[in-house]
């Protein structure tokens, strides 16, 4: 078995498993902070929003987003990202 | 015995230590990497795949240790091509004798998650911890001793611009295999691996650092909605008010010296055919294409400061949303930014895509970027086609066309590169668009040299090559077959008369046959015989066209070419005795020159980093179809205004 597919059967927290008033991370008001909760599904594209450092329990907040609307820019673990808003929205966090 | 290597991670020396640098991007390994081993590294690339492969020896203690420095990766469960290759090489275990994992301090929870799956392969493993000075400046700490206890590995601090870290991490690459291997292997599932780097991140004593206050000030001007458009423009018209105006005076004694080079070979050397081989094949055709070393050098020299300060990320970010009008992403901006002084490095700068489909849809686009090497022949033919005089205010006809080739060149890349985006291959998972923005910081002098120097010598590869070799077949097929005295007395020539001996001998040489055995393809476009020889040598290089119009034009007379470039006419055909550069003609030639794809080299860089030759070939045909397509349009509508 190679390292890839040792991985492949990890697993995000999604918001079947929760049962929590969340909202989407899009959804943040610039300059406001929040806590990731978990994510809509569970796919390749979350696994790599958890192993970009969007790790529920951890504290995000929306910086600031381009001036043509799209993408946004996070912190979260200790740097600033940034997302379009497509999966931005896969995120839940605290209302 | 013989030994076959499989994967990716064949040893070079056999007995050598070899160990994998591994990291995500901007963790500071390709510093540590420079640093370690300064201009003595070695780039190929992996068998198969298109990622550059880096390595280098690294003098210690107990002799030289091979270090490869693998491309950077968040994850080892890959999403790019980049990443697949790590997975790969750490796969391919019995190949290294360790793995050097690059940590960045100020963000060690996320760096912990990849630890764990580095971890995962078993190797002998050290941690070099980065950036340790910015986590302290920014209010953060950590306790490496009590990391490296809580993660069974050696564990070593380096901080930028200090040789003391670099010594310490000398030392220890001595022996890889006395390195520990991990005790355990850490959780790699997502509750399982948070909950591990939790409990490392408290016996480390960790704390995060606080966000950076300069890069938040820094921010709130760069990216302000307004301000940051205004900078990010005024930016971009540096950038090239540089490239052009700066190094204009040292493409100027470049020119010079080898103008004065070719005279020398002119006045000494006795034999008539060798002295015009040395002087105008020889050292014209290479001093045609060195011109362009100092654009290129300051390109380099440019997009490195701007990568090493953390701006060029800041440009991806505000150019996002316009890339996704072609659906491509902010970092296929820098591939097209750099794509303007020449596609061979912008081709290259596709591998920070994670998506195949992107690359791809990229590197389709970049040849349409207004190269450099397409400038001389631009400038060439504007100054045919409108009169420096000609203008309004300050704004000239000259530059408003040059201006306009240039926007003409970005909207046909926008386009090609949303057509591929559509056509390729529609089953790949859309994979999601992430940008890490790095601190500001003062970029590193030997990162930037270093970058500069390894594209000016790929530059010069390519004129001691495929340029050389161009010119040299060119002026052969311009010379021969060679004509006899006898010859030219059957042909009613004067044997003395220098001027008409070359004249005939071009009329009737090997290139002109070739000129007009493609006659019926261009002469739709107004072109000539000896247009379509220009035309055809610059398929290997664009900026051949300008030396083979000047070889034809020095040889119907040398005295003056200019004069008898713009005064050349049809000498056949339905069209003899007009002029050939006629406003319909030039505006097809411009037009032929943003689409075509006449660069051996672009060609042979999209073969290597795609691994087939399948997408040079479609490249080719569809630049040259449009080429031949818009060439045809331009023709046809000056026409009907002159």
């Amino acid at each position: 078995m190679t390292l890839a597919e040792r991985f492949a059967s990890r697993r995000c927290i999604t918001a079947q498993a929760l049962a929590q008033a969340t909202q989407a991370l899009d959804a943040l008001p610039a300059g406001e902070a929040s806590c990731i909760v978990g994510f809509d599904t569970d796919d390749v594209v979350t696994r790599r929003l958890f192993d970009l450092g969007f790790v529920p329990g951890e504290p995000v907040e929306r910086l600031r987003r381009a001036p043509l609307g799209d993408p946004l820019m996070f912190r979260v673990g200790g740097i600033e990202i940034v997302l379009r808003r497509a999966e931005a929205h896969r995120i839940l966090v605290a209302a | 015995m013989t030994h076959h290597h499989h994967g990716p991670a064949a040893p070079t020396q056999p007995g050598v230590g070899r160990v994998a640098l591994v990291g995500s991007p901007n963790a500071g390994k390709t510093t540590l990497f420079n640093g370690l081993t300064g201009l003595r590294a070695k780039t190929g690339n992996y068998p198969g795949v298109t990622v550059a492969r880096y390595e280098g020896a690294v003098e210690t203690t107990a002799g030289p240790v091979v270090v490869e420095d693998l491309p950077g990766a968040y994850s080892l469960d890959p999403i790019s091509p980049d990443e697949e290759i790590v997975a790969a090489v750490l796969d391919e275990a019995d190949s290294l004798s360790g793995v050097l994992l690059v940590i960045d301090a100020t963000n060690l929870r996320r760096g912990l998650g990849l630890v764990a799956q580095v971890m995962q392969a078993g190797l002998p493993t050290a941690v070099v911890l980065t950036f340790v000075d910015e986590l302290v400046r920014r209010g953060g700490r950590v306790d490496h001793e009590a990391l490296s206890r809580a993660l069974g590995v050696n564990v070593i601090p380096v901080v930028a611009g200090e040789r003391r870290g670099v010594e310490a991490l000398r030392e220890v690459l001595a022996d890889p295999g006395s390195w520990d291997e991990p005790p355990f292997a850490p959780p790699t599932e997502p509750d399982a691996v948070t909950g591990w780097a939790g409990s490392v991140l408290k016996s480390a004593h960790y704390s995060q650092p606080d966000p950076d206050s300069r890069t938040g000030r820094l921010d709130s001007i760069l990216l302000h909605p307004i301000w940051g458009t205004v900078i990010f423009f005024a930016t971009m018209y540096l950038f090239f008010q540089t490239i052009f105006v700066v190094a204009a005076p040292l493409q100027g004694w470049i020119e010079e010296g080898f103008a004065w080079l070719g005279e020398i070979a002119r006045t000494n050397i006795p034999i008539g055919w060798l002295s015009s081989f040395v002087a105008d094949a020889l050292i014209g055709g290479v001093g045609g294409v060195l011109v362009f070393l100092p654009q290129i050098a300051l390109l380099f020299v440019l997009i490195s400061l701007l990568e090493g300060t953390g701006y060029l990320s800041r440009a991806a970010y505000l150019m996002d949303r316009i890339m996704s009008t072609a659906g491509l992403e902010g970092r296929a901006f820098v591939a097209l930014l750099s794509s303007l002084a020449c596609a061979i490095p912008g081709i290259m700068a596709t591998r920070t895509l994670p998506s195949a489909k992107d690359r791809l849809a990229t590197m389709m686009a970049a040849p349409l970027m207004t190269c450099s090497a397409r400038l001389p022949v631009y400038v060439l033919l504007v100054g045919m086609l409108v009169s420096p005089e000609l203008g309004w205010g300050p704004f000239r006809a000259q530059g408003t066309i040059m201006f306009g080739l240039y926007l003409l060149g970005a909207a046909s890349a926008m386009t090609a590169a949303w057509f591929f985006k559509r056509v390729i291959g529609r089953s790949s998972v859309g994979l999601p668009f992430y940008m890490e923005m790095p601190s500001y910081r003062l970029p590193k002098l030997k990162t930037v040299g270093i970058s500069v120097w390894d594209s000016c010598k790929a530059f010069l590869r390519k004129v001691t090559s495929i340029i050389l070799l161009t010119t040299v077949v060119l002026w052969t097929l311009l010379n021969l077959p060679v004509r006899s005295t006898s010859d030219l007395l059957e042909a009613g020539v004067d044997p003395s008369d220098q001027v008409a001996v070359t004249a005939y001998t071009l009329d009737h040489s090997a290139a002109a046959w070739i000129g007009h055995a493609v006659e019926p393809v261009f002469e739709p476009l107004g072109f000539d015989w000896r247009v379509n020889v220009g035309v055809l040598s610059s398929l290997a290089a664009r900026e051949v066209f300008v030396s083979t119009l000047g070889q034809i034009a020095s040889a119907s007379d040398p005295e003056n070419p200019a004069e008898a470039l713009a005064t050349m006419t049809h000498d056949s055909g339905p069209h003899e005795g007009e002029p050939v550069f006629t406003a319909p003609t030039i505006a097809a030639l411009l037009i032929f020159f943003v689409y075509a794809m006449q660069c051996m080299a672009t060609l042979g860089v999209m073969r290597r980093e795609t691994g087939t030759w399948k997408w040079s070939l479609i490249a080719f045909g569809y630049l040259s179809v449009a080429a031949w397509l818009m060439a045809l349009l331009a023709h046809t509508v000056v026409g009907l205004f002159v």
